[in-house]
Order: C-alpha cells, then sequence, then structure tokens
C-alpha cells in the first residue's frame, strides 16, 4: 500500500466523519433522539419543582432508572451500530472500501463520530438534568453532575465500540445490542453480581467513583478496576472491528 | 364447478374482456389482453388468510434460512425453559412434595410477570421483521392494488404476530399444567383440580399477545428499518415504565397522591396486572405501587390494545404506497 500522507489522513478522517455525521443524523430520527434525551431534564424539572433536590434521590430516580439504564444504552447502541449498519445495508460500504485509506482511520472516524454524537446528546442531557434538580444541593451536587458525566461518557465509548466492531460481524447488531442491554445488563446482573466485571454499567458506574461516590449501592468495581476494564473493552473492540474491516467480505445477495 | 359462464353454455376460452376483469369482485387480476385469467377468484378473505399465514411463518422463520429461525425460537425457548425443566423434574417434586417439603413452584399467574422480559425481546426482534421492509423495499402498491385492502393488510399481520406470541406465551403454562398433573399419583383427580387453576391462562394470556403485539406493531410501523423500529419499541416501553414511577416517588412526598393513576400509562406492568385479575390473585405490593386494583389495569391494557390497533390501522391508512 502506498504511503499516505498525513495530511491526506487528516482530511480522509474529516470526509468520513463528516458523511458519518450525515448517516446517523435523519431529520425525524434527530428529533425523535433529542426528544429522548430531553425527558430526564424535564423529569428534573418536575422534581425540582415538586422539592426533590437531595443528590441520593435524583441520582436513583432520574440518573440509575432513566440515564444509565435506558437512554444511554440506546442512544450509544444506535450509533455505535449505525456507524457501519447503514453503509452495510445500503451499501454504500463498497465505496468507503476501494479507497485508499487505511482501514483503522476509517474505524477511528466512525467510532470517534458517534461516540461525540451520543456524548453530545446524552452528556448534554445528563448535565443540565444534575444542575438543574442538584444545584440546591451547593457542591455536593456539581461534583455529583461530574461524576455522572463521566459515567455517561465511559458507558457510551464501551458501547459505541463494541457494537460498531458486532456490526461488522452480523447485520443483526442493534437488535443483539437490545438483547445485551435487556437480558444481560438488565436482569442477569441483579441475580448474578458475579457479573460486575462483564457489564458496562458497572465499568461506567466504577468510573465515576473516581469523581465522586454516587449513592447508589449496586456500584461493585473500584475506579481503577472500571477505567481498566473499560480500556480493554474499547481497545479490544476497536482492534477486533480494524481487523474485520481489512478482511471484510460484502454481503452478496439481499437482506 | 359452477362457473355461470360454463352453466351458460359459453366457451371456456371465451376471451374475457378487461371490463369484465375490472368489474369482477374484489379479486381483481389484470387482464393486460395476452392471456386471459378464468380460474378461480379466491377474494379478499382468502388473500388476508394467505398473508395471514405468510406473515406466521415469517415470524418464526419458518421455510427461511436457520439465521431467521435463530432469534424467534431462542426466544420462545428461554421463555418456556423454567416451565420446561420443572417438567422434566416433576417426578423428583412430587417425591419432595409427598415427603412433606415446602417447594416454591412456579404458577400460572405469574410467570409472565416473572420471565415477560423474553416475550418483550421478541417483539422487539419480531415486530419489525413483519412490516418494515415491506416499506422500506416500496412493495406496499403490490399489496393494495390487489383484493388486499390497507387495512385487511394491517390487520392479517397484526393477527399473525398476536397468534406468535400467544404461542410463545401459553407455551409454558401447558407444561406447567401437565408437569402439575404428573406429580400427583390420581392422574384424572388432579387435571379436575388443575383445570380450574390452568384455565385462566388463556384469556390471560390472549390480552398479553393482543396487548404486547399491537403496542410493537404500531410503533414498528412507522419506520422502514427495522433497526428503528427496534429502537422505538425499546424505547417506547422502558420509558413509560420508568417515567410513571418516577413521577410517582415525587408525587408520594410532595403530595400529588393522584400521580399513582399514572401506572395505567406503563404497557408491560398493566399487562401484568391484568393478568391478576384473570386468576383472582392480589396484586403483588413489592411490583405495584399505589392503589390501583387488577380491574383497572385490565381496562387501561385493553384500552391500550384499542389505541394501539387504531394508530396502526391509521398509519396504514395514510403510508405512502
Amino acid at each position: 500500500m502506498s504511503e499516505v500522507a498525513p495530511v491526506g489522513l487528516i482530511a480522509a478522517f474529516m470526509e468520513i466523519s463528516r458523511v458519518t455525521l450525515r448517516q446517523l443524523l435523519g431529520r425525524r430520527r434527530t428529533l425523535l433522539l433529542i426528544l429522548l434525551s430531553a425527558l430526564p431534564v424535564l423529569l428534573a424539572v418536575a422534581f425540582r419543582a415538586a422539592g426533590e433536590t437531595e443528590v441520593e434521590r435524583f441520582t436513583r430516580r432520574i440518573f440509575d432508572t432513566i440515564t444509565m439504564t435506558i437512554l444511554m444504552p440506546l442512544v450509544a447502541i444506535l450509533f455505535g451500530s449505525g456507524a457501519f449498519g447503514a453503509e452495510i445495508d445500503d451499501g454504500t460500504v463498497v465505496y468507503l472500501l476501494a479507497k485508499p485509506v487505511p482501514r483503522w482511520i476509517v474505524i477511528a472516524a466512525k467510532a470517534i463520530t458517534a461516540l461525540a454524537m451520543a456524548i453530545l446528546l446524552t452528556g448534554s442531557s445528563t448535565v443540565l438534568a444534575g444542575i438543574i434538580d442538584m444545584a440546591p444541593a451547593g457542591s455536593d451536587g456539581v461534583s455529583a453532575t461530574m461524576a455522572q458525566l463521566l459515567a455517561v461518557v465511559v458507558g457510551s465509548a464501551c458501547y459505541v465500540s463494541l457494537f460498531l466492531a458486532v456490526s461488522l460481524f452480523t447485520r443483526r447488531a442493534l437488535v443483539l445490542g437490545i438483547g445485551y442491554m435487556l437480558v444481560w445488563e438488565g436482569a442477569l446482573s441483579f441475580m448474578l453480581p458475579g457479573i460486575a466485571n462483564l457489564s458496562i454499567r458497572q465499568y461506567a458506574l466504577g468510573a465515576s467513583t473516581a469523581v465522586y461516590k454516587l449513592p447508589l449501592q449496586e456500584v461493585r468495581l473500584s475506579a481503577e478496576t472500571a477505567l481498566l476494564l473499560a480500556g480493554v473493552l474499547v481497545v479490544s473492540a476497536l482492534v477486533l472491528a480494524t481487523w474485520k474491516l481489512m478482511r471484510f467480505e460484502l454481503p452478496g445477495g439481499s437482506d | 364447478m359452477t362457473d355461470p359462464k360454463r352453466a351458460a353454455g359459453v366457451p371456456a376460452t371465451a376471451p374475457a374482456t378487461a371490463i369484465a376483469a375490472a368489474t369482477a369482485p374484489a379479486g381483481s387480476i389484470y387482464d393486460l389482453g395476452y392471456r386471459h385469467y378464468n380460474g378461480k377468484r379466491n377474494g379478499r378473505g382468502y388473500a388476508m388468510w394467505s398473508l395471514f399465514v405468510e406473515s406466521f411463518r415469517g415470524v418464526w422463520g419458518l421455510g427461511r434460512p436457520m439465521t431467521a429461525k435463530a432469534a424467534p425460537f431462542i426466544l420462545a425457548g428461554l421463555y418456556a425453559l423454567p416451565a420446561v425443566v420443572q417438567l422434566a423434574f416433576s417426578s423428583v417434586f412430587a417425591q419432595r412434595i409427598a415427603a412433606g417439603d415446602q417447594l416454591q413452584l412456579l404458577n400460572y399467574h405469574n410467570y409472565f410477570a416473572d420471565f415477560y422480559f423474553l416475550a418483550f425481546l421478541f417483539c422487539v426482534a419480531q415486530a419489525p421483521e413483519l412490516v418494515c421492509r415491506d416499506q422500506r423495499y416500496h412493495v406496499l402498491p403490490l399489496y393494495f392494488t390487489r383484493a388486499m385492502g390497507r387495512m385487511t393488510y394491517a390487520v392479517a399481520r397484526l393477527g399473525s404476530l398476536a397468534l406468535s406470541l400467544f404461542i410463545l406465551l401459553a407455551a409454558p403454562a401447558l407444561a406447567l399444567f401437565v408437569g402439575d398433573v404428573l406429580m400427583q399419583s390420581d392422574a384424572f383427580k388432579a387435571v379436575g383440580d388443575e383445570l380450574p387453576k390452568a384455565l385462566p391462562s388463556i384469556p390471560a394470556t390472549a390480552l398479553v399477545a393482543a396487548g404486547l403485539a399491537s403496542l410493537s406493531l404500531a410503533i414498528s410501523s412507522f419506520s422502514p428499518r427495522r433497526a428503528y423500529s427496534a429502537i422505538g419499541i425499546v424505547a417506547y416501553i422502558l420509558l413509560m415504565e420508568a417515567i410513571p414511577a418516577a413521577l410517582y416517588s415525587i408525587g408520594q412526598t410532595g403530595g400529588g397522591s393522584w400521580t399513582d393513576k399514572l401506572f395505567v400509562f406503563t404497557p408491560v406492568t398493566s399487562l401484568i396486572g391484568a393478568t391478576y385479575w384473570f386468576f383472582g390473585q392480589p396484586l403483588d405490593p413489592q411490583d405495584f405501587a399505589g392503589s390501583l386494583t387488577s380491574g383497572t389495569y385490565l381496562v387501561a391494557s385493553i384500552g391500550s390494545i384499542v389505541v394501539a390497533t387504531a394508530v396502526l390501522v391509521y398509519r396504514y391508512r395514510r403510508v405512502p404506497a
């Protein structure tokens, strides 16, 4: 393969992320996702109006049950599996693979764009909701909000990279992602606490303890372990995705 | 054969004009003037039945590659697994009961409450399968220009998903029934004892199947992509479970005692509550906060089925074909 100048790499990166951005954001879909991310904020307003401003109640009722178990995984799985999924479904991945761009650049551009979009949506929702509801709690509220933002960022990074890799292996990455989210994270991790080492939710919550100890009983990992495991997951998923993309076979026939 | 033309002595090869084809009842077959169709016209009911059968096969991946069968059969298998295990070990349980042990066995009335997420996942995986691709590949006009009308299409698809869910949900109840009968020494007496306990499963299962099918199909019909439909179903159901719970929690301390009424909007909790009504069981206060009764949940579930079906039919009246 001929050497590509660094400037060319950056240009390719920018171009791929621009295209990915446009694929991920349809008009109606974006609107729905923004509505979805506005929900925690609206609930925070309701909580504030009802005078429920303690860190604990907010963390448990809004952050844990809605942001961490529904909003963050859904958005990250959607963007992660959609980054390549749309190209594979439409067949436009051919044009992507035909370009003389190193495959790891393609993966990096796709993953970073999808992650940035996911964090933009869920992160801003988390910060807004946290500030609105927990401002009266003072510095505790601020650090709790920061911890929650960190959890959302770590969780999104894990979900996006994992399901970006999965989407290169199967067309049903999104359904697999939802299955993982409901069965593994939802049901099994309550029944089997030993799963903590293999749960994105635990990585995210564990990482947040580096900033502030959120009042949730089921945080089982220390910040170091959680960040290390999350890093291993992200890196290995992206390496796997690059490896798969280097020997990617175009799916033949119909769906 | 009582073909009126033949009876009147008209030769079977008489050219049927285009006008005759156009004025023929419901089963219109286009006559371009090359080769005429003189066969039987089966009409709308038959078209609906055909689509119903095809959809049912599609939900289970019958007649399709193994990859299409994986999701439905694995999910249905997992859903039935606990009941089948209890059936397999029924003789062991029978000995333990005879020895005087108190066993915590699976019950008809709370089986769905315990394992509903597998049925929910079945909807997430298979409802988009039924309706999305027709929109994506623009084949709806082919359905709508024939005997099949828009509403017929929607109803046939909905019926096949509801029947599939009914089978999925009823299989473990049947396994429990057989297991419980086998556990007792006198099989005939056991059937008599078990039936009154088991029979409410039939209407309860039908209600749950209709509720899950109508809701998930109504949501999936709004996107031509299966992926986004699946996300839509999950987002709707999870959020509608979480939001009333969050509002109820502030209502409790904030003085809004009416907030427990919001639980009628929960899709899955309402269905679970409604099944308790059929079995005449009290609602478990651990799972059901607030003061709503199982009768209220039953009304809420029926309302949800009506609304979701109306939305589905409305969508298919408007969808560009």
